[in-house]
């Protein structure tokens, strides 16, 4: 048996233990530090954030530019749920498919008086861009690494070529 | 976040001007700082397993956001060099740098209410103010890195920078 590898081994499974550890705690305790309600919240009892202000990402599903509105879809733990954007300022370059960040009143059930809008991607396609490219950089950066270390499966090992 | 691609340019774009100062520094070296910028993107994983699905199988609360974070940073650049044979240091110091400068330049998006996400945890919850420069989308933060890569790759490439000195 080799005992490098058995070490190497048992030492990165205990910092990926740390890691795992950090995101039980990250999602014990991040809502607590967080100024807004989280999303499931807003879901699951909307009556009780009534009048809050509330920050969320969704994806546009319709834009009416008569009225000045948009509705989203806010993906949340509990599962999807659409609400209507007041004072959405349509002119702003993005069609349905694309992703914006809301902060914004809550105003019932369904409506969020916003007071800022985001455009994170501007349309469904941007997501597609994003990833092309990133893969382009995870194959980029592959082909780079091992023309200058080789790494050894059988000893769990990367050394210099 | 920006994409991968410029996430493992700036590592390069400031790691190269450096190795003409440090003899030690050669490419070898600045690709692994390069791969370090990738770490944060490891946050990804979520697209193939839902957080929500580690909760419901360990019956605890889940997220992935450490990920990107620079504790979720330390942690996965030790993972990572702890199986080089030789000079773990450097190679934990180099990811850890590339690392750092995915979680800067993230911090730089824009978030509507100007300040950024919790990447300072786990050694803060306060979210750092951003200049909102730029959406994740946007495809002239790319250019501007491969832009600034192309000169940066022809000093090097050439020797140009010897001319300035």
């Amino acid at each position: 048996m080799d005992w490098g590898a058995v070490g190497r081994l048992s030492i990165a499974v205990l910092l990926l233990g740390g890691v795992f550890g950090m995101g039980v705690h990250y999602d014990s305790n991040a809502g607590t530090h967080y100024p807004y309600p989280d999303t499931t919240e807003v879901k699951v009892s909307p009556e009780t954030q009534t009048g809050t202000e509330v920050f969320v990402f969704g994806t546009i599903e319709e834009i009416n530019e008569a009225q000045n509105t948009a509705r989203i879809r806010i993906e949340t733990d509990e599962g999807p749920f659409t609400v209507e954007v007041t004072k959405f300022s349509t002119q702003r370059n993005v069609q349905p498919g694309g992703v914006v960040q809301v902060v914004g009143t809550f105003q019932s059930e369904s409506v969020i008086e916003a007071d800022t809008v985001r455009v994170v991607n501007a349309a469904e396609s941007s997501n597609i861009y994003k990833y092309a490219v990133s893969l382009v950089a995870a194959v980029l950066i592959v082909v780079v690494f091992v023309q200058y270390w080789r790494v050894n499966v059988r000893t769990l090992s990367i050394g210099r070529r | 976040m920006a994409d991968l691609l410029t996430h493992i340019l700036v590592p390069y774009v400031l790691l190269t001007p450096a190795s003409w100062q440090f003899e030690w520094l050669t490419k070898r070296w600045i690709i692994i700082g390069m791969a370090g910028a990738a770490i944060p993107d490891l946050v990804k994983v979520g697209i193939v397993l839902d957080a929500t699905v580690v909760e419901s199988v360990l019956g605890l609360p889940f997220s992935y956001s450490p990920i990107s974070s620079v504790g979720g940073v330390l942690c996965l650049a030790g993972a990572i060099a702890i199986f080089f044979e030789s000079q773990r240091r450097r190679v934990f110091l180099l990811l850890l740098f590339g690392g750092l400068t995915s979680l800067v330049v993230d911090g730089l998006r824009v978030f509507a209410d100007g300040r950024s996400g919790f990447w300072l945890y786990p050694f803060t919850w306060w979210r750092p103010p951003t200049p909102s420069l730029y959406v994740t989308s946007d495809i002239r933060v790319l250019i501007v890195a491969i832009l600034i890569s192309t000169v940066v790759f022809a000093l090097d490439r050439w020797g140009l920078y010897k001319m300035a000195e």
